[in-house]
C-alpha cells in the first residue's frame, strides 16, 4: 500500500465513525486529533475499534501512546508497522 | 485561668492542619507519586511550609487569592499547601483551559498572584500579577533545604501557619456559567474541612491507602484525593495525562501501582469496564471506589463491580460543586432490574427538602440541601439565573441551597434523581450549562441562532449508554439572502477558544428553522428528540 492511501483510508474512517459530517478538505493529515479536532476519550476508542477492522491488524497496550494517536501521520506510521 | 485549668483554644481542624497532623505523624511515607518524581510527607511539609513563609515574607498574604494555573504535579501541591498555610484563598484554573476563558475569570477574580509555569508556553497570561515558576524559581524557595540539619528541618515543619477564621474562603472553584461567564463557588475553611474528614472515616482512609488522583484540581473530586488522601499517611497517586485517553493503559496503572482507592467519574468507569481489559486486571487490592458527577447507568455500575473484589466499598456520591458532596449511597448491594441508583441519604449534619412547586407532583420536587458544607456564595458579582438560595421551612432564618436538580424519594429514604429543572448536563462528570456554549457559538459569524442539546451516547460497539454528548443544531447566516454552508471544523475551532474541551459539541447540525411549542419558545424537548433520532 502506498503511503497516502493509508492516510486517506484513515481519514475516510475518521469521518465514518467520529467526525460524522464533516468535510474531508476540512481536517488535514498533520490536524492534531485531541489538540485541535477535540476527539475524546469515547471517540479514540471508536477509532481504535475501526483501525483494528480496516486494516485487520491488533493494537497492544504498548501502542496505546498518545503521540502515536496524535495526528493522521502518525496512526499511518502506527498501522503500517502492524501490516 | 478557670478552675486551675488554662484555657485551651480548640485548635480549628482545617484542610491544612489535617495534612500537617499527618506530615507529622508519617514524616517518612511517601505523600505524592508522579511519572516525574515521589515526595515523601516530611519534604512535602517542608516546601509547603516554605512556599507560605515567601508569601508571607513577600507580602502575597495573607487573606489573598493565588491563582494557580498549573499541570498537576507535587509542584501544584506544595503551591496549594503552602497559600492555604499563609492564610490564603487558592484558585485552581485549568492549565488546558482556553485563553478567552481564563482572561474572563482573571479580569473578575481580583488575583493577588498568578502561579503558572512553563509547560503551556501559548497560554502564558501576560499580567502584572503574573508570576512565571520554573524549577529556578522553586529552587531558590526551596534553596534553605540544600544543607539543612535534622533540627533545622524540624524547626521548619514546626513553624506556626497563620490562624485562619472558619468563614475565611479556602478555596474558589470555576464552575459553567449559563450566560458565557464561569461562576465562581467560594468555599469556607468550615467547609471545606467537612467532606474530606468524613471521607477519612468513612472510607477508613489510612496510611496503608494508595489514591489515585484521576480529576483534574479545578474538579471537586479533587479534594477527596488532595485533602483526605494527604490527611491520611497514605500516598496520593496522580495519573500521568497521557493515559486518561486509553482505558486500558488506565486500568493498567491502576494495577501496577496497587491502588487501593480511586473517586471517578462513571464515565471513565464505563469506559474501563467495557474498553479497559478488566478480565486480565488484578484488582484485588481495591478498598473503597466512590463515583459522582453524572448518572451511571445501572448495568455498567453492576458490571465494574464484577471486576472489584468482594469487599470493596463502592459508593454514589452526589452534590454540586455549591455543597461538594451532600448525599450518599451504598451501592455494594446493587438493586436487581433497571431501577436508576439512588444518590442515597444525606450526610450528616446536613438535612435535605423537596420544592414541589415546580409541578412535577406531590412527591417530586427540586432538590434543596443544608449543612456545613454549603458554599459562601459565587465570588464577585455572578448574579445570574433563578434564586439559589431558598427558605427551610420551619426554620426561619435559615437558607438552602436550591440544586437544580429534580429529585424524589424511594421507599427506603433514598433519593432518587429524575433530571435537571433547568439548561445545565453533565458531560464526563463535568457541569455544562449549555447558555455557555450557545453564547459560544453565536458570536461566529456564520451562526445566525443555535440550540445545543444533549443526547444519550452509546458505548463504541453501541450495546450500552455511557453518558451523554452534546450537539449543536445550529441555522446559518445568510449572505445575499441564501444561507452560508457552513465549515464545521472552522466553528468547532472557533468555540475552542472559549471553552474547555468537555464542552464543545461532538456532532453540528445546520438546520432550517427551530420547532416552535406552544408556549411560542423554542421547543427544545423537540431538539432533543430529534438529536436522539438522528444518532
Amino acid at each position: 500500500m502506498s503511503d497516502n492511501k493509508i492516510q486517506d483510508q484513515i481519514k475516510a474512517l475518521i469521518i465514518e465513525k467520529v467526525l460524522v459530517g464533516v468535510d474531508p478538505s476540512e481536517i488535514s493529515n498533520d490536524s492534531e486529533l485531541v489538540a485541535e479536532l477535540g476527539l475524546d476519550s469515547i471517540q479514540i476508542i471508536g477509532l481504535i475499534g475501526g483501525l483494528e477492522e480496516e486494516f485487520d491488524i491488533v493494537l497492544e497496550d504498548d501502542d496505546l501512546d498518545f503521540e502515536l494517536f496524535s495526528t493522521i501521520n502518525n496512526l499511518a506510521k502506527l498501522v503500517k508497522g502492524k501490516l | 485561668m478557670e478552675n486551675g485549668q488554662p484555657n485551651i483554644i480548640p485548635q480549628l481542624a482545617t484542610i491544612q492542619q489535617d495534612f500537617i497532623n499527618a506530615a507529622l505523624a508519617f514524616p517518612n511515607n511517601n505523600a505524592i507519586w508522579t511519572d516525574n518524581g515521589e515526595i515523601n510527607y516530611s519534604d512535602l511539609l517542608c516546601r509547603s511550609n516554605l512556599f507560605s513563609k515567601w508569601l508571607l515574607d513577600n507580602n502575597h498574604a495573607p487573606h489573598k487569592r493565588t491563582a494557580l494555573i498549573l499541570p498537576k504535579s507535587i509542584d501544584n501541591i506544595v503551591a496549594l499547601f503552602g497559600a492555604l498555610m499563609a492564610g490564603n484563598t487558592y484558585v485552581p484554573l485549568g492549565s488546558t483551559w482556553p485563553a478567552n476563558r481564563l482572561n474572563t475569570i482573571i479580569e473578575n477574580g481580583e488575583f493577588d498572584l498568578i502561579l503558572q509555569d512553563k509547560s503551556n508556553p501559548d497560554l502564558i497570561i501576560n499580567d502584572a500579577s503574573s508570576l512565571l515558576l520554573d524549577s529556578e524559581q522553586w529552587q531558590s524557595i526551596y534553596s534553605v533545604l540544600e544543607n539543612a540539619s535534622e533540627d533545622q528541618l524540624n524547626s521548619i515543619k514546626a513553624d506556626k501557619t497563620y490562624t485562619v477564621k472558619t468563614t475565611d474562603i479556602a478555596y474558589i472553584l470555576y464552575t459553567s456559567g449559563s450566560t458565557g461567564v464561569p461562576k465562581g463557588v467560594t468555599v469556607s475553611h468550615s467547609a471545606a474541612q467537612f467532606f474530606p474528614a468524613w471521607a477519612k472515616k468513612e472510607f477508613n482512609v489510612d496510611e496503608t491507602h494508595r489514591i489515585a488522583s484521576m480529576a483534574p484540581f479545578t474538579f471537586d473530586l479533587s479534594t477527596f484525593d488532595i485533602f483526605t488522601g494527604l490527611s491520611s499517611g497514605g500516598c496520593l497517586y496522580i495519573i500521568p495525562e497521557k493515559f486518561k485517553m486509553f482505558p486500558t493503559r488506565l486500568s493498567g496503572f491502576l494495577e501496577k501501582h496497587e491502588i487501593t482507592t480511586l473517586y471517578a467519574v462513571p464515565s471513565a468507569l464505563s469506559l474501563m469496564a467495557l474498553n479497559g481489559n478488566l478480565g486480565k486486571r488484578d484488582f484485588s487490592h481495591f478498598k473503597a471506589l466512590l463515583f459522582a458527577g453524572e448518572v451511571f447507568p445501572i448495568e455498567v455500575c453492576r458490571l465494574f463491580k464484577s471486576f472489584l473484589p468482594e469487599n470493596v466499598q463502592y459508593y454514589n456520591l452526589y452534590g454540586p460543586t455549591e455543597t461538594n458532596v451532600c448525599t450518599y449511597f451504598d451501592a455494594s448491594d446493587i438493586p436487581d432490574g433497571d431501577q436508576p441508583l439512588p444518590i442515597g441519604k444525606t450526610l450528616p449534619e446536613h438535612s435535605s427538602f423537596i420544592d414541589t412547586d415546580i409541578g412535577e407532583g406531590d412527591n417530586v420536587g427540586e432538590l434543596c440541601i443544608y449543612g456545613p458544607t454549603l458554599m459562601s456564595g459565587y465570588w464577585g458579582k455572578s448574579n445570574e439565573g433563578a434564586p439559589y438560595w431558598t427558605d427551610v421551612p420551619g426554620k426561619p432564618g435559615l437558607k438552602a441551597y436550591r440544586t437544580g436538580d429534580v429529585t424524589y424519594l424511594d421507599e427506603k429514604g433514598n433519593w432518587i434523581y429524575k433530571g435537571r429543572a433547568d439548561k445545565m448536563v453533565k458531560i464526563f462528570g463535568y457541569r455544562v450549562e449549555l447558555g455557555e456554549i450557545e453564547s459560544s457559538l453565536v458570536k461566529h459569524e456564520d451562526v445566525e441562532q443555535c440550540v445545543v442539546v444533549k443526547r444519550d451516547r452509546k458505548s463504541p460497539d453501541g450495546s450500552k449508554t455511557i453518558g451523554e454528548e452534546l450537539v449543536a443544531f445550529i441555522i446559518p447566516s445568510k449572505l445575499d439572502q441564501e444561507r452560508v454552508t457552513l465549515n464545521k471544523i472552522e466553528i468547532f475551532k472557533h468555540c475552542k477558544n472559549d471553552l474547555p474541551h468537555y464542552m464543545l459539541p461532538s456532532t453540528i447540525y445546520e438546520i432550517e428553522e427551530f420547532p416552535i411549542g406552544q408556549s411560542g419558545k423554542t421547543d427544545r424537548l423537540k431538539i432533543e428528540q430529534q438529536a436522539q433520532d438522528m444518532a
